[in-house]
């Protein structure tokens, strides 16, 4: 049926959801056939994101909708567009182009006598045998971005999911279980049909397409609130680093922190915070995760006067985690030694530290870096204790005032027993 | 893209071969001969004619000599000639084994599903 020649009921659209699976272009073609029987018909390029627009016309029992895997048989056009060339000689047979969906065309014939577009299924099933392997390496493409670019968090996984935080996490880990599930079902569906054709067999173009329509719809539906959620908590994460909510000014905070802190770090000495760059904070921020009942993130840049009136220049960065049981500790300390051991210039300490894992650990990042896990505490403590420039050229001296075992020693006993 | 010959020819191929032993024409021309040829038995539809066609051409058993306009003339190359004289010897002989079955002259006994002995062609 042509666009010029339909005989419009109405002029509005109505839009439907695709009640079929991705790929399965048995159930597609029953359900737009059966909705033309009801005098809806699909509009050119009427398909977005799993909805199907059609306008009403007069209804046609008899009007085939088929499908044609999307392949550039002849690699003319570089693109999956039909040329003119199918377009015409499609046309001439009597099957007019609709619209594209998950690499199928879709046509449509309103006469009876015009063939069935696809007449070999051992041909078409060389077509399907194209679409297998598009579709697995389409698949396979973003799985293998993910895996190099999302090495670190395939490397430390529980380290990521606290620090990505709880709810992201878990969004995220269900809108990736069910696109593999998507993946492996389109893959699946795709293998059975091509399976079929090669052996002689048609495709069933009545497909009772009702069969699993609420179901695919309802998980449909969910999957979209959970891609929502997931978008919400992004941007509060985003949010949360820009605006930086849940830091607390140092000079504000006046609880206990439970490991070693600028204050505490040589008793008796006056504590000046300064800013070591313009934005920088010297701040506390806590908070709780699901698996973790304390995450807390500690910076302080100050200038400590000692009683002598010695001035000493401090910095500590501290990533603190309290986790909710033994096992997850160890877990945590392990995934935060996976993330320290690319750091080439680190010395294992001795094992009389912790008797099941070899930390603490010391390496060089910028700074000397304490690793350690005690009972349920993990804590990654970047330190720099030095004296201010001593000569004319503004050189250093006694680059560093504490050594790697004395920082090991002074975090070791700040941690809670 | 594959350039390896076609293992086996389906119907379809087989007839769209045919159909070029009478001359270089176009696809739409060719199919309409295989309706004809086989007397309705064998349709080409649009999307079996198109990927036989490409796959013809990528195996090198049609060329396209001229184009006209969208329309496209294909010819079929000494590799396609002898695909289908292959094929047509193949079927011969599948015939002639057919042929030489007692049974094939009583359906009724191949129905009962009986084991039968014959003497294979030669």
């Amino acid at each position: 049926m042509s666009e010029k020649t339909k005989n419009l009921l109405e002029e509005k659209t109505i839009y439907r959801l695709i009640p079929c699976q991705a790929y399965d272009a048995e159930a597609m073609e029953s359900w737009l056939s059966a909705l033309a029987a009801q005098g809806l018909f699909l509009q050119k390029d009427g398909i977005f994101l799993g909805v199907a627009s059609f306008y009403k016309a007069l209804a046609m029992p008899v009007l085939r909708y088929r499908l044609d895997v999307a392949e550039d048989k002849k690699r003319l056009s570089g693109s999956t567009t039909p040329t003119e060339e199918i377009l015409e000689m499609y046309a001439e047979m009597g099957w007019e182009y609709v619209c594209a969906w998950n690499h199928f065309h879709i046509y449509r014939a309103g006469s009876p006598a015009a063939p069935e577009l696809n007449t070999d299924p051992r041909v078409q099933a060389q077509s399907i045998k194209w679409l297998q392997t598009t579709v697995a390496w389409g698949m396979l493409t973003p799985i293998l971005i993910f895996c190099i670019n999302g090495y670190g968090i395939l490397r430390a996984p529980l380290l990521a999911f606290v620090e990505l935080g709880t709810g992201f996490s878990l969004v995220a880990l269900l809108l990736l279980l069910w696109l593999a599930a998507e993946c492996a079902g389109a893959l699946h569906r795709i293998a059975v049909l091509r399976r079929t054709l090669a052996q002689g067999l048609p495709m069933n173009h009545h497909k009772d397409w009702k069969k699993h329509w609420l179901l695919y719809n309802g998980v449909r539906a969910a999957m979209w609130v959970v891609a929502i959620l997931w978008f919400y908590a992004l941007f509060s994460n985003f949010a949360e680093d820009a605006t930086k909510r849940n830091q607390i000014p140092l000079t504000e905070y006046t609880g206990t922190l439970p490991f070693l802190t600028a204050e505490a770090l040589v008793p008796g000495a006056e504590v000046h915070y300064k800013n070591m760059y313009p934005g920088w904070e010297n701040s506390v921020s806590i908070r709780r995760e699901l698996f973790a009942p304390q995450v807390i993130h500690y910076e302080a840049f100050a200038d400590l006067i000692l009683p002598g009136g010695e001035k000493l220049e401090a910095v500590i960065e501290t990533e603190y985690y309290e986790m909710a049981t033994l096992w997850l500790a160890k877990w945590m300390a392990h995934d935060c030694t996976a993330t320290a051991s690319r750091h080439r210039q680190h010395d294992d300490f001795p094992q009389e530290y912790d008797k099941t894992l070899s930390y603490p650990i010391v390496y060089h990042y910028i700074w000397p870096t304490v690793l350690m896990r005690k009972g349920r505490s993990v804590i990654k403590c970047q330190l720099r204790v030095e004296r201010p420039p001593q000569n004319a050229y503004g050189e250093y001296e006694d680059w560093f005032v504490l050594t790697n075992t004395d920082w090991v020693d002074l975090v070791w006993q700040s941690l809670p027993d | 893209m594959p350039r390896k010959a076609l293992v086996e020819l389906t119907e379809s191929m087989f007839y769209l071969l045919l159909a070029f032993q009478n001359g270089p024409q176009c696809g739409t021309d060719a199919a309409a001969f295989v309706r004809r040829a086989s007397r309705g038995r064998v349709v080409l539809g649009p999307a079996t004619l198109y990927t036989i066609l490409a796959k013809f051409e990528q195996v090198k058993y049609l060329e396209e000599i001229a184009v006209d306009g969208r329309k496209r003339t294909y010819r079929i190359t000494e590799k396609g000639r002898e695909a289908y004289r292959a094929e047509v010897q193949r079927l011969t002989i599948c015939l002639s084994d057919a042929q030489a079955l007692p049974a094939a002259a009583s359906p009724a006994l191949l129905e009962s599903g009986s084991e039968l002995e014959w003497e294979c062609a030669e």
